[in-house]
This record gives C-alpha cells, structure tokens and sequence, in this order.
C-alpha cells in the first residue's frame, strides 16, 4: 500500500514511527524530498517534524473514517468506536459488541451492523457472530472444515463451514 | 546400505514394528501438514493486517509448541519403540563383528543358518578338516588340538607335580635322596579335579584344569558341571588363589607374569538368548564373580558354533581380562609374546556386506587369522583370511614373530595346497600359491627349523619341503630320498631328528613295538637314516604293544647319551595288563641305539598320570603317577625312588 522513501540513516526510525507495512504493489510514496516523488502515484511529502500527523493522515488512508456505534451497559451509554470492537455476539437474543474486556449491548440487528460497517474490515463468521479482521490474532484450524479465531482479548470465535469461504476469500486466504 | 537391509529385513519379519513405524510417520505426516496449513493460513493474515498497520502480533508460542510436539511425539515413540526392540545393525570392520549381546550372537547364528545353502553340502568339508585334526593328533608327538597334559614343572632345585587332588613339590638333592612334601588344592568338597597343566612363574606355581562337581537338578539324577580351574599357589606365603571359568581349557601358557589361556564354549542357540548368554564366559576368583564377558567379536565368515574365550590374569594382582570370540569349530589357538592368534578354518558363504555368494562356494573356503593382543588388555588387532583350511592343526606353526601355514582347498582341478608366512602384523610375506608341485592332497607340515616337511595322504606320493630361509620367497622342492621320511620327525640336537613310527606288525598280524631312526638333517633337502632300532618290548608270544607318546617325557641328553620315551604297554595274554613308564634309551649320533630300560608302573584310567623326565646333575628324575625315581645315567641303576601318594583307586 505504502512505499517510504527516506534517507537511509532515518529509515528506520521514521519506518518504526510511522508503522508503514512496505508493499510490492503500493499507490502511495511517502517521501521527505520532494524530488523522489514518483509519477502515477499519490506522493506525500512530509518533513519529519510532522510525523505524527502523517501517522493520522495514514491511518485515515488505511483503514477509513472512523465509524461510531452507540451500546450500553449497566454503566451506561457510549459511542464505541468500531476499530476498538473486537467482534459481535448474539447472545441471550442480544447483540454484544465485545471489546477488550467489556461488552455493550447494541440495539442494532446483526445484519444492520454487519451493513454499517462493510468498509471497516467486519466480516460475518456465523450466523451469530461479526468478527473484526484487525483483532484477529491467531487462527487455528479445527476439525469439519472449520476454524477457530483466538482474538486479541483472549475470547475465541469459530467460523462455521458455511461461512468458510467466504471468510477466506476476505482474507484473500 | 547395509542398515537399510537390515531395517527392512527386521521390519518385514515384525508385524508389530511395522504397525508402529507406518501409524507414527503417519501421525508426523498428518500432523506435519496440519501445521504446514496454520503456518501458511496465519501468515496471510498477518500480511493482510499490516496493510491496515497492525504490527504487533502476539506470537501464540503456546499453541506452535503444541504442533510441534504432535509431530515430533510420534517420531519419538516410533525411535523409542526401535530403541527397546530393534537390535543394534552389525557393524563389519574388517572381517571381525563386533556383537553387544547374546542376541546380536543369536541372530548371526541364525542369519548364518539362512544363508547355509541346502544345495551346497559344505558340512562334509568340516567333517574333513576334523577328520584330519583327529587322524593327525594320533600320530604326531609335536602338536595337538587341545594343550597337551603336562602336569610337572622344574625350576632347577624343585620339581612341582600336580595330581588330582594336591601339589607336590619335590627338592632334587642330587646323590641324596629327594624330599617331598604336599599340598591339598583348594578343591571344593565334592569336587573332582583333572589337571591339565602346571607351570612356575617366579613366585608362582599355577595348575589349570577342569573341576567337576556334582549338583543336584532337583530330579533323581546327579548331574555334573565343569569348569574351568586355575589354581595359584604363591610361594612366599604359601596361598592359594582359585580362578574358575565356565567352559573348558584349551590352551595354556605363562608370559611375563602372566597366565594366558584360551577355553570352548559350547552355545546352546536353540533355546533362545538366554541360553546364548550363559555360553558368555565368566570368571570367579575364590567364588566371587570377578570379570563376566557381555560381548563377543564374531570372525566374519567363519560358521558361527561356539565361543572361544581368551583370558588373562595377571599372578601378582589376580587382575583378569577376558575376551569371547564367536566362531567355527575348526578353530586351534596359538600365543606368543604380543598376541593370540586363532586360525578359524571355514568357509565363506557370505562377504561383509552380508550377500550370499551362490555361485561357486568353494571359491570361498577360508582360513582366517585373527590376531588379539594381550599385552594390556586384551583386544582385537585384525584378520587376514588366505584361502583353503587347515588339514590339520601341525599344518602351523607360530614363533619368532613369524606365522607360518599349510592349507588345503578342494579346487576344481584337484586338490590345491598353498603355503603362507605372515608376521605379527598378519601381513602375508610370502607365500605358494599356485605351485603346481602341490597339487594333490597333503596331511599334514613337518616344521623343522627353517624348513618344513609336507606328508602327502597317500604314501606312495612324493614328500615336499619347503624352505622357509627367505620367508618373503618360500620354495617348494621335492625330497629326494629313497624312502619315505616318517611323519613324526622330533629334533634331536643340532643336525639330527629322531622319528618315531610304529613298527611292521608281526606275524600274528599285531604290531611290535616302535621303530626309531636317527637322521642326519644338515643338508634338509637329503636326510640320510643313520640309525634304526625297533623297540620290543615283547616278553609273551601274543603280547601287543599300543605306544602312547606325549612331547614332554621325550627328551634327549646330549651329554647323558640318553633318549627317554612314554609309552604304555598291552598284556593280552589271560587277564590283560596295561602298563604305562617310561623307555630310556641310550643313544649317541656315532653309535646308534645301545641298550633301554623301560621304567614301568600300573596304568590308571585317570588323566593324573604324570610321567616326565628330567635330567638334572648326573641323575635322570622319572615321575611316574604315584613315585619319583632316580636313575644313575651311567649303570640305569634306580639310586632312590620315593612315594608321592597313593591314589584312592
């Protein structure tokens, strides 16, 4: 996606800031001269004072506009940001939206939720639950053809056979 | 190469090492691939979130051990499973094996069985070489297939004899009487001994032979067990010191302090290992299990039947070293100052490599030579394998860092003999090979100095020698000679050799007595008879003579002019007697045979019959079983003669 082009001794320190996974195939040079843009693909010349706003810049570039889902608990109401969700659960004919380690429940369908955040890397794994790809950990294979997502809040998540291949064609598996 | 077989053979045979080898490499391959899938699947996840610039993954160490442990798990019971079960593959060096247990020397027993090919009737060639073991140990004096009963030691001031139940030990006093005293061996109470040799050593006066000792089977019948006994008596302190070893003694000898002996195992392979491992040689000193062998060399080729066991045990600190050796029956044992050497005359049926040769196994028969140092520990040095067998145990001959062989091979176009000279290191330095002068079938070799007599089987064929002064080029040259050089040829003194044979019979068809000839041997190649006598001792009309000769009552006295000889005599007539002594001859090179005198006594049945003589100061010492006497060398008068014991017989 990205492709940093930086003198050397910086390299890796502006690389490690930036958290810039290089790519092959990329559409975006990031550069601090401005004379190793390149043509055909989206230049951002920056200086290294402005680090940190080039790092917001591509988190907006990667992974979109934030998207807010309202839930509750015994607590109250709140906004949640969906990058912070881990995954949605139906359970006890509610939909929970889980995070690291609270849960809300959300007055939503889970087909309503699975629509409100297509671009957000949400993906059905069950007719029960929403995964959300980022906060995949590990993947375990089980037995019948299914799998077994350990998620990064410890809880583990299984995709069901008839949603199998459709969860690896998102993961390009 | 030679493991692979080996696995496969043992896999093929193993139902249950084969089930257990293809559900464990079936568990790692399953499992193998089952990892190969999650390694694969989560590294496309990975490569999927750093795009959305998610670095930090948790690296889930836990669940890559557990995968890993589900394909290694099996391979590890698969290993352990040939660990427990699979026996170590044989590893050929040089045509000698090395075997780790009764099971390793099970299964080249019956991998050996195997391979003996039922078209192939090579057990008649042993029979053959046996044959001829046997038929030579009757009428040579100078060597035999077990060590010859020697049972009296000098050291110049005292002669040491050993019956079967105590030591004697004379002191030789010149014109006085001898005196005498006694020692019990420290035999066990229902024991019996049959001693079989006695040698010095400084300090030392060392008896070998077999202990018999009833047990109790728990049955109605009274089995026996022999063993192997060393008894050693330390002079200074006057103590004894017993070494029993399982099996039976067939060598003997004393170097530097040391005892150095050979016994036969017999091996029991039909009743499993267990019964194979109670053929392993062991060694009690004084009832306490001192030393037990666990592991054999097994000489590649040779027919695997019994173990040979060679031993050493240091007098002074009653240290024991021991080595098995698996091998054939055909096999005699020799020793000198560096090395045993065994001679393990056999057929080859099989190469290192294990591949049966079908095809012609006669080009296969073999004599191996096999050298085991005993200067510390005894240990394996090498093997040389010539071609042929030995017709007989006199076919050799081991000295002066020289070894020196007849063999006899079975050929297509006849009968081949070949001569070989190899040193210490058994390293071939020369040899006949293809002489066509030895053609044709050869009892037995005559060794004589630097020369050596080959006995062709038929009489009729001519007498070879060979000459052995250049030993790199030994030479094979016809005898000319107008009669036939008898087979027992015994040095005399420098240039002179006595042979002993027996005489024509008489003409009540019974042979008469010994005839004895001196010949002149300074030029090898012409022997010239100077002298012949028969002896008779024939004083009744039908009385026979059976002459047994053992080597070390034959001696000859240069300076006392006298010839002494064992034999033993027949009397048939009524109630027959045997009488067994000692013939003293008198005999100079200039005038032949001039008088004898037999010094006889009552012949036992037991092997305690010691008859020596010895020449020492102007007297000749004869012992006889039970009486030591002492001749005047001048008149053959009897000066003194004193009793020893009495047997219990």
């Amino acid at each position: 996606m990205f492709k940093l082009k930086v003198p050397k001794k910086r390299r890796e320190t502006i690389k490690s800031t930036l958290r810039v996974p290089e790519a092959v195939d990329y559409d975006y040079v990031l550069t601090t001269d401005k004379d190793l843009v390149e043509k055909d693909k989206i230049n951002i010349v920056f200086d290294e004072e402005h680090v940190d706003e080039i790092n917001k810049l591509l988190d907006l570039i990667a992974k979109g506009q934030d998207v807010f889902v309202t839930g509750y608990n015994e607590v109250g109401q709140k906004n949640i940001e969906s990058r912070y969700i881990h995954y949605f659960v139906i359970e006890d004919d509610d939909v929970q939206a889980v995070l690291k380690s609270t849960r809300f429940i959300v007055k939503m369908k889970l087909y309503e939720i699975e629509e409100l955040l297509e671009n957000k890397h949400f993906i059905r794994v069950s007719k029960y639950a929403l995964v959300n790809i980022n906060k995949i950990d590990y993947i375990k294979p089980a037995l019948n053809s299914k799998l077994i997502l350990l998620m990064r809040n410890g809880d583990e998540v299984e995709v069901n056979r008839h949603y199998y291949k459709a969860f690896k064609k998102a993961l390009n598996l | 190469m030679n493991h692979v077989m080996f696995l496969l053979e043992f896999l093929l045979n193993n139902a249950l090492a084969m089930t257990v080898i293809v559900v464990g490499l079936g568990l790692t391959v399953y499992f193998g691939r089952k990892l190969y899938r999650e390694f694969r699947l989560n590294q496309k996840l990975r490569a999927f979130q750093k795009r959305l610039r998610i670095i930090d993954f948790l690296s889930h160490k836990g669940r890559r051990v557990t995968i890993a442990s589900l394909i290694v798990v099996p391979l590890l019971v698969v290993f352990a499973f040939f660990q427990l079960t699979l026996p170590t593959p044989i590893q050929y060096d040089n045509h000698a094996t090395t075997l780790a247990s009764a099971e390793d020397v099970l299964r080249v027993y019956n991998s050996y069985e195997e391979k003996f090919s039922p078209q192939v009737n090579l057990r008649d060639h042993d029979a053959v070489a046996q044959h001829a073991v046997a038929t030579y140990e009757a009428m040579n004096v100078s060597l035999y297939v077990n060590e010859p009963t020697d049972l009296v030691a000098v050291d110049g001031n005292f002669i040491y004899q050993v019956t079967n139940h105590q030591l004697i030990i004379t002191e030789m006093r010149g014109d006085e009487e001898p005196m005498a005293m006694t020692l019990a061996l420290p035999l066990g109470d229902q024991s019996e001994f049959d001693p079989v040799k006695l040698l010095i050593s400084n300090d030392y006066v060392v008896a070998v032979g077999h202990e018999t000792t009833p047990y109790d089977t728990n049955t109605d019948v009274i089995d026996t067990h022999v063993l192997t006994a060393v008894f050693i008596l330390d002079l200074t302190d006057v103590s004894w010191d017993a070494f029993h070893v399982n099996g039976t003694v067939e060598m003997v000898d004393m170097l530097n302090g040391r005892l150095l002996l050979s016994t036969r195992h017999a091996i029991d392979f039909d009743h499993g290992a267990d019964h194979v491992a109670a053929a392993f040689p062991s060694v009690t000193q004084n009832e306490d299990i001192v030393h037990v062998v666990e592991d054999a060399v097994y000489i590649e080729g040779t027919k695997p039947t019994m173990f040979v066991a060679l031993h050493a045990i240091t007098l002074l600190s009653g240290d024991v070293d021991s080595q098995a050796v698996l091998t054939s029956e055909s096999t005699v044992v020799k020793v000198d100052d560096a090395a045993f050497y065994l001679f393990s005359s056999s057929y080859k049926f099989y190469d290192a490599t294990e591949m049966f040769v079908m095809s012609d196994p006669i080009e296969y028969v073999r004599t191996a030579i096999t050298a085991f140092e005993h200067l510390a520990a005894i240990s394996y040095q090498g093997t040389t394998m010539v071609r042929g067998v030995l017709p007989g145990v006199a076919s050799l001959d081991v000295q002066d860092g020289l070894i020196r062989l007849l063999t006899t091979e079975n050929a297509s176009g006849g009968v081949r003999n070949r001569v070989f000279v190899l040193d210490s290191a058994l390293d071939v330095l020369g040899s006949i090979t293809e002489d066509e002068a030895m053609l044709g079938s050869f009892e037995t070799m005559q060794f004589y100095n630097d020369t050596a007599y080959l006995y062709p089987s038929q009489s009729t064929d001519d007498i070879m020698l060979i000459d052995f002064t250049d030993v790199e080029n030994p030479e094979a040259l016809a005898l000319h000679i107008s009669e036939a050089l008898p087979k027992t040829l015994l040095p005399l003194q420098a240039g002179y050799a006595l042979s002993v044979a027996y005489a024509d019979t008489n003409q009540n068809g019974f042979l008469d007595g010994l005839r004895l000839c001196v010949y002149d041997m300074h030029d090898p190649a012409e022997p010239v008879r100077l002298h012949t006598t028969t002896v008779s001792l024939a004083e009744y009309q039908y009385m026979t003579r059976h002459l047994r000769l053992i080597p070390y009552v034959f001696v000859y006295s240069e300076a006392q002019g006298l010839l002494t000889l064992p034999m033993n005599s027949y009397e048939a007539t009524g109630q027959t007697t045997i009488k067994e002594g000692v013939l003293v001859m008198v005999l100079s090179m200039e005038d032949g045979f001039t008088g004898h005198q037999f010094f006889d006594y009552t012949y036992l049945t037991k092997r305690h019959n010691a008859n020596r003589a010895i020449f020492h100061d102007d007297g000749l010492y004869i012992y006889t079983h039970n009486k030591v006497r002492i001749i005047d060398a001048e008149t053959l008068d009897v000066k003194h003669q004193i009793p020893l014991y009495e047997p219990d017989e």
